[in-house]
């Protein structure tokens, strides 16, 4: 029984509906649907990858989330103003979260995802560019390489059968080739004489 | 059989979903014809792998025993389960073993084929749900503390299991809240019992 592939944690892509974990192993990525009892593995071979993309977005349901949260807040503090100390945690609450709401509008997440006949792997980046580049970049070359070796592999695999089916013809030495060679003459060229034996007539 | 409700189907815009054709793509900037939104893309096709399978009327009458599936085609394998004779199209290779179709499907569903399990229990979330939430109800610690700690072991276990490279943290984290949660359970026993022992003492 072989150990399976180690599996290097790539990155997630958590929406409202879902939450997806993105690993990579050594000849495909595994995405996990992760419900709160289960997890559901899909792996997606490179060398069954079609596209790979990488661009940036905005969250804007994220963005919308914490609008609304923000509003709460700022609406809670209102309404308890006439207690000063909780009133004044309310606003401060209200401040980080509208600081945080600001932060996310500005910053687009970058989105790698790699497309399959059947299956797709997405990972977003909220805070980390360069992240989603080095492995948008990585996910290129090795399922370049992956499907490189595989049509090398084909292509030495077809010229064996070629070579199987259309044997090449024997290649002869001049002179040596048996319908011209006299019968008589082989036999001496083959086989030199021994020391101490009579030398051929020139 | 179970079918999945994911139906991914190849390449698609990342910003509207729109199916994009590969074949005319190459590698750089895009801009989808639907959205008109740009992303970074590099296309690939995949290679197409064929396998070669011998036909007992090549292999000859004495060559070749006939596949127990497909009569015209030669068997190169026997099941390592059931001993079946199987040709290229029928052979499963997997976790070291050489299978048939018919017992590849009987022990993926019985669990026994590690390599081919896409399901698994979600114990790490389940130790964070049960880590937080006995948190609030710290009188039950002693009942909640054991089971956090239980599914956090088991977590582990899992993550070595399936050479996982991230989650230690959480793993930990749920360890030191279930400790918390037997040591909150323990003060509020003290402490009723404590009560208990004065109001008997009144």
């Amino acid at each position: 029984m072989t150990e399976p592939a180690r599996r290097i944690f790539l990155g997630r892509d958590t929406s409202w509906a879902e939450r997806v974990r993105v690993y990579r192993t050594d000849e495909a990525l595994e995405v996990a649907y992760i419900n709160t009892f289960e997890v559901s593995l899909r792996r997606l071979f490179f060398d069954e990858v079609q596209l790979v993309t990488l661009h940036r977005v905005r969250g804007s349901r994220t963005l919308w989330l914490l609008i609304v949260l923000s509003a709460l807040s700022g609406l809670s503090a209102l309404a308890v103003r006439s207690a000063a100390g909780f009133s004044f945690g309310l606003f401060t609450l209200t401040a980080i979260v509208f600081a945080w709401t600001l932060v996310t509008a500005l910053i687009r997440s970058s989105v790698v995802t790699a497309y399959g006949a059947r299956a797709r792997a997405r990972i977003r980046f909220l805070y980390r560019p360069g992240k989603a580049r080095r492995i948008y970049d990585d996910l290129c070359r090795r399922v370049g390489e992956a499907q490189g070796r595989i049509a090398a592999e084909a292509a030495a695999a077809s010229a064996r059968q070629l070579e199987e089916a259309f044997p090449e013809p024997p290649v002869f030495a001049p002179g040596t080739a048996p319908d011209t060679a006299p019968a008589s003459a082989a036999p001496a060229a083959a086989d030199p004489p021994a020391d101490g034996a009579a030398a051929p007539p020139r | 059989m179970e079918v999945s409700a994911r139906a991914d189907t190849g390449p698609a815009c990342p910003y509207c979903g729109a199916p994009l054709l590969v074949e005319l793509m190459t590698a750089g900037v895009q801009r989808c014809v639907a959205c008109t939104r740009g992303f970074e893309a590099v296309p690939f096709s995949p290679p197409i792998v064929r396998v070669a399978v011998q036909s007992v009327a090549e292999a000859g009458p004495g060559g070749a025993v006939a596949c127990a599936q497909h009569p015209g085609n030669a068997a190169v394998a026997n099941c390592s389960r059931c001993g079946v004779f199987m040709c290229g199209l029928c052979r499963v290779h997997i976790d070291g073993r050489e299978l048939c179709p018919a017992c590849f499907d009987r022990l993926a569903a019985e669990g026994a084929l590690p390599s081919a399990r896409s399901r698994f229990r979600n114990y790490r979330g389940l130790a964070a749900l049960m880590a937080f939430g006995g948190c609030w109800m710290y009188f039950l610690g002693l009942l909640t503390g054991p089971v956090t700690i239980y599914l956090a072991i088991q977590a582990q276990r899992q993550r070595r299991r399936l050479q996982e490279s991230d989650g230690l943290v959480a793993v930990i984290l749920a360890m030191l809240l279930g400790l918390m949660q037997i040591a909150g359970g323990l003060f509020f026993l003290v402490s009723l019992l404590g009560l208990a022992a004065r109001l008997v003492a009144r």
